[in-house]
């Protein structure tokens, strides 16, 4: 590998990231690549200490944090949201349940018992309770469901 | 909380704090990230109490969202996510359209004692940055300034990978020639 090619591939790496094999080869064989990148390094990490110096003088300081504190103190406590993974989970567990309800022996007694009005009751309690869990889980993810419905409604 | 426990927790386990109840914990956030989010802010709007009220914005902005935190990446990238957001929002509704001036997202005077490579480093960044649109010089910054992967980058900005490599390699490039170190095509393994 030429030197040219070497060190357009370095600096192609991305933050932190190990060169390859072949990178790798090159640098121990070739002192002025070595050497290129160790200057190179050395020049960002003196950047990034000056950077970080350059925070801990910032003008602002402690001030900003005694507000920012003052106003969360204001502010309703945050609660921990449901992730739509749960509740995909929770609704195929609702959806299968009540799939399997009239395979349930139990579900055939009671059907003999009271007859096709018990049935009819227990479809529309359970119909009722899907689209109201339906309801609530696209109330509160309307945001991240928004792209998928432009992507599929572009018009609507 | 004592001081040394501050220090011992992880991002993740003072959000879980906070999400339990302890408003307080929330300061430890605010004194870890509130100078990087301060230095974004001066990039943005290069005065310094804007950068306060800027960045004042942004931790009530993630206090109030901070139950939708689903840890798909650090707190730190999600944070600066919503100071990015905030503050392209804030400069187009202004309607601002003046370039960023590097001095402000930079770190600020080189003096004499600086070493040669960190004056060119900064030198070279701020070359690199010059010209670019705001948004797309501040992947520049979060590359070297804040040390932050590609993928980081294009997570808090938008900016496609490749997109923000292209910049990046480009301020390499000129880091490179000012250190004098460029690629001598003659040579040969």
């Amino acid at each position: 590998m030429r030197c040219e090619s070497f060190l357009d591939r370095y600096d192609r790496l991305d933050a932190d990231e190990e060169p390859g094999v072949l990178l790798r080869l090159h640098l121990a064989a070739c002192p002025e690549c070595r050497a290129k990148v160790a200057l190179l390094k050395e020049a960002s990490a003196s950047y990034l200490a000056a950077v970080s110096a350059s925070d801990s003088a910032g003008p602002i300081g402690d001030l900003v944090e005694d507000r920012i504190m003052v106003a969360v103190r204001l502010l309703p406590k945050p609660k921990r949201e449901l992730h739509a993974r749960d509740w995909a989970v929770s609704g195929f567990v609702l959806v299968a349940s009540v799939a399997i309800i009239p395979f349930d022996p139990n579900f055939s007694l009671i059907k003999e018992l009271f007859g096709t009005s018990y049935s009819l009751s227990l479809a529309l309690v359970l119909a009722s309770t899907l689209t109201v869990f339906g309801g609530v889980f696209i109330a509160t993810h309307i945001d991240e469901l928004e792209p998928i419905l432009k992507r599929y409604m572009p018009h609507a | 909380m004592t001081e040394r426990r501050a220090e011992d927790l992880r991002d993740e386990d003072v959000l879980d704090l906070v999400l339990e109840g302890d408003r307080e914990a929330f300061s430890i956030l605010v004194l870890r990230h509130r100078s990087r989010v301060e230095r974004l802010g001066m990039g943005f709007f290069h005065d310094a109490e804007e950068a306060a009220d800027f960045t004042q914005d942004v931790f009530l902005k993630a206090y109030t969202a901070l139950g939708s935190f689903k840890g798909r990446s650090l707190f730190s990238t999600w944070l600066l996510r919503i100071a990015y957001n905030t503050a392209v929002n804030a400069k187009q509704r202004r309607r601002e359209s003046l370039p960023l001036d590097p001095d402000d997202i930079l770190p600020g005077d080189i003096g004499a004692d600086e070493t040669h490579e960190r004056g060119e480093t900064i030198r070279a960044v701020r070359a690199a940055m010059d010209g670019l649109p705001p948004r797309q010089a501040v992947c520049i910054e979060l590359f070297f300034g804040y040390s932050l992967k590609y993928a980081e980058i294009s997570e808090i900005t938008g900016f496609p990978v490749n997109t923000i490599k292209s910049h990046v390699f480009r301020a390499k490039k000129l880091l490179r020639e000012r250190l004098g170190i460029g690629p001598e095509v003659d040579d040969a393994l």
